[in-house]
């Protein structure tokens, strides 16, 4: 098993599940988001849902932070013991002509999302936790959408967000279709999931861009 | 071919009547442990028909005859089927053309007054014999822990062609098989990963009924021994196939990862 742990097929299938683990939650995260355009009620019901189920807040939401530590604990792993294996760098390599430049640079567009993450975290999630745990607020079932909205009002949080979607659709771009890939899943299919991948990692990010652009450009007027 | 004692049109577009005179930047390097550096040579008279291993015999030769040390290169069949020469041509394994090794490479790929940037194969588990020559016996390595079959020599042996075998396994099988070893897929990752020399050697057995018996052993081995020697791990960049000189598909990488997790549940 200890083999097992170590071996280089394995961490890559570690990289892919977890990776399409996040894909999962992205597509669910980004459905309950994109009701704070169409119907602010609708999102208000469904953050708090989430905010009190305890099944979310107890199984999944730990589920979730282990999926996304997982993910770049083992990244980083695999980017030294990649950086190690080449001894010394080439006086030339022209990289470019032979792989695309978002599938060589998974570690960087993978930072950038790591430290959007810090900021999303603080905005969110740290504010949660302080409103349920330490402030011990009443529930409140109506003010998800106004504290969402609120958040979007400076323009460098909106723009720090959009540039970490551009990245987010990057490393999509490469990752979603090349976890198939490292789980030994090539076939007739794999040009679907292709071309899939090329949708998704362009809709979902495009969606959240919008979503915070939307919000900083239709301030709550009272 | 030459019309009227001149190129005619269709050779016109290509520089093999052309000699060109070329700014050379060769990695030299003494030994193992000795650090390298890149030394400039100029050579002119380099013509286009010119194979680049012909093209580094006549700077040798050159070299030779100023009382220099000749760059040390390695190269054995000169027929692109043996996997000896190697060489990282202007930041390319085997050079700018593809589907070919450094030997086919013809210096008509090159033009007049070019600057070309001549290289070892860079790994941790290639380490630099000398000058451009480095030691690749890890892929010998990984080939002896499980690139094999047994097969039964006691006089009762089953004739291969008597076994029946799918058209399209037994071509996947072949296409695998063509790999040659020449490290070229290490020299172009980005992480120095050897999965699609290792794969191709694992799938050419793994398609084959005769491969069947020892495959979960192979793969674990083979995989075992290739992460010993240090190489990197995959990221599916696709940069090994585009330069793999006999074109060995991704789809063997992923056929490796079948096996190895089909072996791993099978303890």
């Amino acid at each position: 098993m200890s083999g097992l742990i170590k071996s280089s097929i394995a961490r890559k299938v570690v990289m892919a599940l977890s990776g399409l683990f996040l894909v999962v939650f992205l597509t669910q995260h980004f459905t309950i988001n994109v009701t704070s355009v169409i119907d602010p009620e609708t999102f208000n019901a469904w953050s708090h849902f989430m905010g009190y189920n305890p099944l979310v807040q107890f199984v999944l939401q730990p589920i979730l932070i282990a999926g996304v530590v997982i993910h770049f604990v083992m990244g980083f792993a695999l980017e030294i013991q990649n950086k190690k294996a080449r001894g010394g760098s080439y006086v030339k390599y022209k990289g470019g002509a032979n792989a695309p430049w978002v599938s060589r640079n998974m570690i960087y567009s993978g930072l950038v999302v790591l430290a959007f993450l810090v900021l999303h975290f603080y905005d969110f999630w740290v504010h949660e936790m302080a409103y349920k745990y330490i402030e011990v607020s009443p529930e409140d079932p109506t003010r998800y959408y106004h504290e969402t909205v609120e958040k979007f009002e400076p323009f460098w949080r909106t723009i720090l967000y959009v540039v970490a979607f551009v990245l987010l659709s990057l490393h999509l771009w490469h990752g979603f279709a090349s976890s198939f890939q490292s789980m030994g899943w090539n076939n007739k299919y794999t040009p679907a999931v292709k071309t899939f991948t090329k949708l998704f990692s362009v809709v979902i990010p495009l969606g959240f861009a919008f979503i915070a652009l939307y919000h900083h450009l239709n301030p709550i007027t009272q | 071919m030459l019309v009227d004692g001149k190129p005619n049109n269709e050779q016109q577009t290509t520089n093999n009547y052309i000699t060109m005179k070329l700014y050379l930047k060769i990695w030299r390097q003494k030994d193992a442990s000795s650090p390298g550096k890149i030394v400039d040579y100029t050579l002119d008279g380099v013509e286009g028909d010119m194979s680049f291993l012909e093209m580094l015999d006549i700077l040798n030769e050159e070299l030779v005859s100023k009382g220099e040390e000749p760059v040390e290169f390695d190269h054995d069949c000169r027929e692109g089927i043996c996997g000896t020469c190697s060489l990282q041509i202007n930041g390319e394994p085997h050079g700018p053309d593809r589907l070919v090794t450094t030997c086919q490479l013809h210096m008509r790929k090159f033009n007049d007054g070019d600057t070309i940037v001549i290289e070892p194969f860079k790994a941790k588990a290639f380490p630099v014999i000398k000058d451009l020559i480095v030691d690749r016996s890890a892929f010998e390595r990984i080939q002896q822990a499980g690139g094999y079959i047994s097969v039964n020599t006691s006089g009762n042996t089953v004739d291969a062609n008597a076994i029946p075998i799918n058209k399209h396994d037994a071509d996947e099988a072949m296409d695998a098989a063509t790999c040659i070893g020449c490290g070229a897929c290490v020299a172009a990752c980005k992480n120095a990963s050897a999965m699609l020399f290792t794969s191709a050697k694992v799938s050419q057995f793994a398609l084959l009924p005769q491969g069947r018996i020892e495959a979960v052993e192979r793969v674990q081995n083979m995989v075992r021994q290739m992460d010993l020697e240090g190489f990197g791990n995959c990221t599916n960049t696709g940069a090994c196939e585009v330069e793999c000189p006999k074109g060995i598909s991704l789809t063997n990488i992923a056929r490796m990862n079948r096996e190895y997790l089909s072996a791993s549940l099978k303890g």
